[in-house]
């Protein structure tokens, strides 16, 4: 508890909290628009982050992680438009509720239920995720590079896609990230004497690239305005049936999105369905679902915010990402030079607590910032999309020329804008990329590591306890794959 | 499917710079490993999953369905080829003059028509950066041709 209180005295700092609160507003802002999910929002907010103290990048990191999923989520509401997979729920449940008069109450249960389950969401953090540093202590580089192989297949089983076509994203991923310095030898690998390559690829350069660049062009081709809901926005504190219509689906998707947002590879994409679908199961008229009911709303989203919490867990603890935000937030703390992993909470305290405290102080600025700004919100999301996409692509421009002031970043970031294109076009999946390049050196690092320990020999992987275990997961679940050919190549039908 | 066996070519390709730069790093041994080991594996990984890439497509491609739109249109290859010519011209040209003609170049692209709606609309885009950035955040943008 005392740890906690300290979070909460970093976090209250005058500074803190203004940082949170802006971090909050521009990720809500950023997040409303449609196009751009809570990827491409933190590629394009963390250059902002740049300048400041470490424990307060991350605040208003995380400030702009709730930000950007309740601006999506607002959007689902109000334009019918799933701005992320995570949001196409809320589209589902939150916009038939906004046809029927009620889009007060689902944005208020939406905030509301976010901020319960982001409460809740910090004893979790403090409960496990101290126990899982304090494991993750005794870990060698043969367990490191086992759990990152788990990572990955599961990453690749569950990012959607068939897995040759994540095998190859992942790789990839992996390849740009040994791009650079060899850190053990100290020379130059596959720079060809550019400069700006022989520091390695920037993340933020590619995230912005894939996730902002290329959502922009491939809405351009795609996007169809949504039935913007025009009236008058009232109501938005839910009623007291309401809330006992709420309150239960809430406990249940925030206990759903904890524990599987803390499992490599699940990320925060499927326990909004999974909430969801459990709701139906359990409700006395699922037919109702579907049409605009209350539970429908509140679940998902509690989901979704306790999924990121989870997701924080292997990230702070491991610094292993579990999905396509988390790996770029795990590549901002490494540029704003926090090691995350094991020692983070003995080596970084103001930074781990501070990140525990802000779950909740960014979720009450959620509540108190944005209900009050409903109307600013839709008044930008009726901005006809031709400007808005033309901000965002200056906004892309800005973010990745301000990272280093140069203009190489610019050219990175328009090379990624063009392979993110392409890659969304064909069906291949972004996440593994972003996450090899990140995890790729510390792969590299722990492989060649244990090979060096075990004298050449791969069976350290399976002669430690630890390692075994998570190789085992691994040849199980890549054999269950293969021997019923889930989703292993599934060209037919694909164009 | 076509895209499919270009796309896997083009990996095959990747995987033989790989293989290239691996053995001109040296791969070492096991219990040495050098820094060409892992981009050999790589090399070898993108390789196998690019054959096994081309022979799916092959297989299908009879059965396939005509591409309807080409990969890359021509609004997304503009766009690209501003933003490329923005990173070769800011530093000589200026990052606010840059935005100026870039943010013309996007709403031209995207559709809009009237002359003066871009004009102002890039003017505001301009001055605005400018204000955050050069007056407000105090980072010293390039300031190119309009350097006094």
């Amino acid at each position: 508890m005392s740890d906690l209180l300290y979070g909460f005295s970093i976090c209250l700092q005058p500074a803190n909290l203004l940082y949170c609160f802006l971090g909050v507003l521009m990720g809500t802002l950023v997040g409303v628009l449609p196009g751009i999910g809570p990827p491409g929002v933190l590629a394009l907010l963390i250059p902002v982050t740049g300048n400041l103290p470490p424990e307060s990048a991350v605040i208003m990191l995380c400030g702009i992680t709730y930000g950007a999923q309740y601006g999506g989520s607002t959007t689902s509401i109000l334009v019918n438009i799933p701005g992320e997979p995570t949001s196409i729920i809320t589209c589902i449940e939150g916009y038939q509720m906004a046809r029927k008069g009620r889009a007060g109450p689902a944005l208020g249960i939406s905030a509301m239920g976010s901020y319960i389950a982001g409460t809740l969401c910090i004893f979790g953090l403090i409960l496990f995720a101290p126990i899982l540093s304090g494991f993750a202590l005794k870990f060698g580089p043969p367990e490191y590079f086992s759990l990152m192989v788990f990572s990955f297949s599961i990453l690749i089983f569950m990012a959607g896609g068939t897995m040759l076509k994540g095998t190859i994203m992942a790789t990839l991923g992996v390849t740009l990230g040994v791009i650079g310095l060899d850190p053990t030898a100290g020379v130059n690998r596959f720079s060809y004497n550019i400069p700006s390559l022989m520091d390695g690829i920037g993340i933020v350069q590619v995230a912005i690239g894939l996730y902002g660049v290329s959502e922009i062009l491939v809405s351009l081709e795609t996007y169809v305005k949504g039935e913007i809901y025009e009236k008058r926005i009232k109501g938005l504190l839910p009623t007291l049936q309401d809330w006992k219509d709420s309150i239960f689906p809430i406990l249940r998707g925030t206990g759903i999105g904890f524990i599987l947002g803390a499992i490599p590879g699940i990320g925060v994409i499927l326990p909004p369905f999974l909430a969801y679908g459990v709701e139906k199961k359990l409700s006395k008229d699922p037919s109702k679902f579907g049409t605009g009911v209350i539970e429908g709303v509140a679940s998902p989203e509690a989901a979704n915010n306790a999924a990121a919490a989870g997701t924080l867990i292997p990230v702070l603890s491991l610094g292993i990402p579990t999905g396509a935000s988390s790996a770029i937030v795990l590549g901002a703390l490494m540029i704003y030079g926090v090691r995350p992993g094991p020692l983070l909470i003995v080596e970084a305290p103001q930074v781990f607590w501070g990140v525990v405290a802000s779950l909740y102080v960014g979720n009450i600025m959620l509540l108190i910032l944005n209900l009050p700004l409903i109307g600013v919100w839709v008044r930008l999301i009726q901005t006809p999309y031709k400007f808005l996409s033309a901000f965002i692509l200056l906004f892309c421009l800005i973010g990745s020329y301000g990272i280093s002031l140069s203009a190489n970043d610019v050219i990175v970031m328009t090379v990624f804008g063009l392979v993110g294109y392409i890659a969304k076009k064909t069906h291949f999946e972004l996440t593994p990329m972003i996450i090899g390049l990140i995890l790729g050196p510390m792969l590299e690092n722990a492989l060649r590591r244990s090979l060096i320990i075990s004298n050449g020999r791969f069976d350290i992987f399976f002669t430690r306890p630890v390692s075994l275990i998570f190789a085992g997961i691994t040849i199980i679940f890549l054999s269950y794959v293969l021997l019923t050919k889930k989703r292993l190549t599934g060209m037919r039908g694909e164009d | 499917m076509k895209r499919y066996i270009g796309i896997g070519i083009f990996l095959l390709i990747i995987s033989s710079l790989l293989f290239h730069g691996a053995i001109t790093l040296g791969i070492g041994k096991t219990n040495n490993p050098q820094p060409g080991f892992v981009p050999f594996l790589l090399g070898l990984i993108i390789a196998v999953c690019s054959l096994a890439l081309i022979a799916s497509s092959v297989k299908n491609l009879p059965s396939a369905l005509p591409e309807k739109r080409p990969l890359l249109t021509t609004r997304t290859a503009l766009i690209l080829c501003a933003l490329l010519l923005f990173g070769l011209f800011v530093e000589k040209g200026g990052f606010f003059v840059c935005t100026f003609l870039i943010t013309i170049s996007f709403l031209k692209i995207n559709g809009i028509r009237k002359w003066s709606t871009v004009l102002v609309t890039a003017i505001l885009a301009s001055i605005g950066i400018f204000i955050i950035f050069n007056i407000l955040l105090r980072i010293r943008l390039p300031l190119g041709i309009l350097e006094p």
